[in-house]
């Protein structure tokens, strides 16, 4: 597909959620209300740390791709990640997160398709999470994350034999609370996020090029 | 305010990652080939069905060649499994000659297996790499003891002819590269693929050669 047309299919599926926020950010909105009158009583939660883990399934990254060569991809695969996030204040919490993401990773050619192997990706992220207005009454943050992925299990194969072993990532999404308590002591969400990994390329024969490597991951985040 | 302009900023950020992302993805430029991988092949490319690990048995019975056939193949083996870039295909040894998918063995020994349906003419050649296609795909040969065999090539090389163990292991790597699709030969004779070859490691050509044929849409499946 081509760049501009995967851009617009991409902003479509953002921008319904940029229109909530927007609508919902309104000082009339009645749950703002409500959040404000909670405010007090829940200040005594606001330094506390909590403890957070993570279970997603990862889709569809583009590892390499060009119009007349082999494409490696991404297969669906999972993540697991623990971390700890402390509330800086009543609607901003951040923290640091340990993740591993496990993918089979497949490559396409000349109407064949075959397994490269496995994927494995060790990650540190710094987390930032903002409270927006509620959907339907769930509380719902909007996500950041940034850090670093280690790479490794599959050193053989173009572009990770000639990427640099360790790369950065960013990350944004949203975060559904099941619960409807803000400040509940154990929280179930449900998460959606979309993140980046850029592969820095070594390559003498200059026959692969650097770029970013988009990914979706979607799955539950449990806290306490 | 604030709070506004920080929640504008993160879905902005979010915006141009997904942008970002879609538009500035890892690319691989296409290899082109160093020398002409049909030469030797009536201008027909072929390869290997990629993804596969291929089987390679050494008929280690030669009685001038004991132990040579065995190392010259575990060297070729081992520089020919660096060239994929892609996972195209492994080298590795088989534990008997029904499970091969190329068989390698020296002319002082019987032929393992029955030729397919072309004809089998090595003449004097030092080294010999024999396959028959039918309808783009390579024969599946038999043994000549009769048994099941899934062999679709064979490397014959001559011993008795080659001047050190180190021209024999340089004729089985140069064998393999014929093997695995470099259906012709180099003009330079730093190229493993050279006619009368005098290294047994693939040049950066050779490599650039195949990685060529592993990329393109062959014409025969071996």
């Amino acid at each position: 597909m081509h760049c501009a047309s995967r851009t617009l299919l991409l902003l479509f599926a953002v921008l319904p959620l940029a229109k909530a926020h927007s609508q919902g950010a309104s000082p009339s909105n009645s749950a703002s209300q409500s959040q404000s009158q909670s405010q007090g009583a829940s200040q005594t939660l606001t330094a506390r740390w909590k403890v957070v883990g993570e279970a997603s399934g990862i889709f569809g990254n583009n590892w390499l791709g060009s119009e007349n060569a082999t494409r490696v991809g991404g297969d669906a695969g999972f993540m697991f990640g623990i971390g700890a996030h402390q509330r800086s204040s009543q609607r901003v919490s951040a923290g640091v997160d340990v993740r591993v993401a496990i993918q089979p990773i497949s490559i396409r050619g000349n109407g064949e398709k075959w397994n490269g192997g496995t994927l494995t990706q060790a990650e540190l992220v710094g987390a930032l999470s903002l409270r927006t207005p509620p959907v339907f009454s769930f509380p719902l943050s909007l996500d950041l994350r940034g850090g670093f992925a280690a790479l490794s299990g599959v050193s053989h194969l173009t572009p990770f034999r000639e990427a640099s072993k360790v790369a950065p990532l960013a990350e944004g999404g949203f975060t559904l609370h099941v619960s409807r308590k803000p400040d509940a002591a154990r929280q179930l969400a449900v998460l959606a996020r979309y993140g980046a990994v850029r592969l820095n390329i070594d390559d003498p024969e200059l026959s692969v090029k650097s770029g970013w490597v988009g990914r979706f991951t979607v799955g539950l985040e449990v806290s306490r | 305010m604030k709070r506004c302009l920080l929640k504008s900023s993160a879905l902005a950020l979010l915006v141009g990652m997904l942008a970002l992302s879609a538009c500035d993805s890892p690319t691989a430029i296409r290899t082109a080939f160093a020398y002409n991988p049909t030469n030797r092949s009536n201008g027909q490319l072929y390869r290997w069905a990629n993804g596969q690990t291929i089987q390679v048995w050494v008929d280690g019975s030669a009685p001038n060649s004991v132990g040579e056939l065995e190392l010259a193949t575990l060297l070729a083996i081992a520089e020919w499994n660096r060239v994929p870039r892609f996972a195209e295909f492994k080298l590795e040894l088989a534990n008997s000659a029904s499970e091969a998918q190329i068989v390698v063995y020296d002319r002082s020994t019987a032929l393992p297996v029955t030729p397919g349906s072309c004809t089998f003419d090595p003449r004097g050649a030092v080294g010999y790499t024999y396959f028959c296609a039918t309808g783009g795909r390579a024969e599946q040969l038999k043994l000549a003891s009769g048994g099941a065999a899934k062999a679709s090539v064979v490397i014959r090389v001559d011993r008795a002819i080659a001047s050190s163990q180190a021209a024999y292991s340089a004729i089985v790597a140069h064998e393999f590269g014929h093997s695995l699709g470099i259906g012709g030969h180099s003009d330079l004779s730093t190229d493993l693929m050279f006619g009368l070859p005098v290294t047994n490691i693939p040049s950066p050509r050779d490599v650039q050669t195949l990685r060529f044929v592993l990329e393109s849409d062959a014409a025969i499946i071996l």
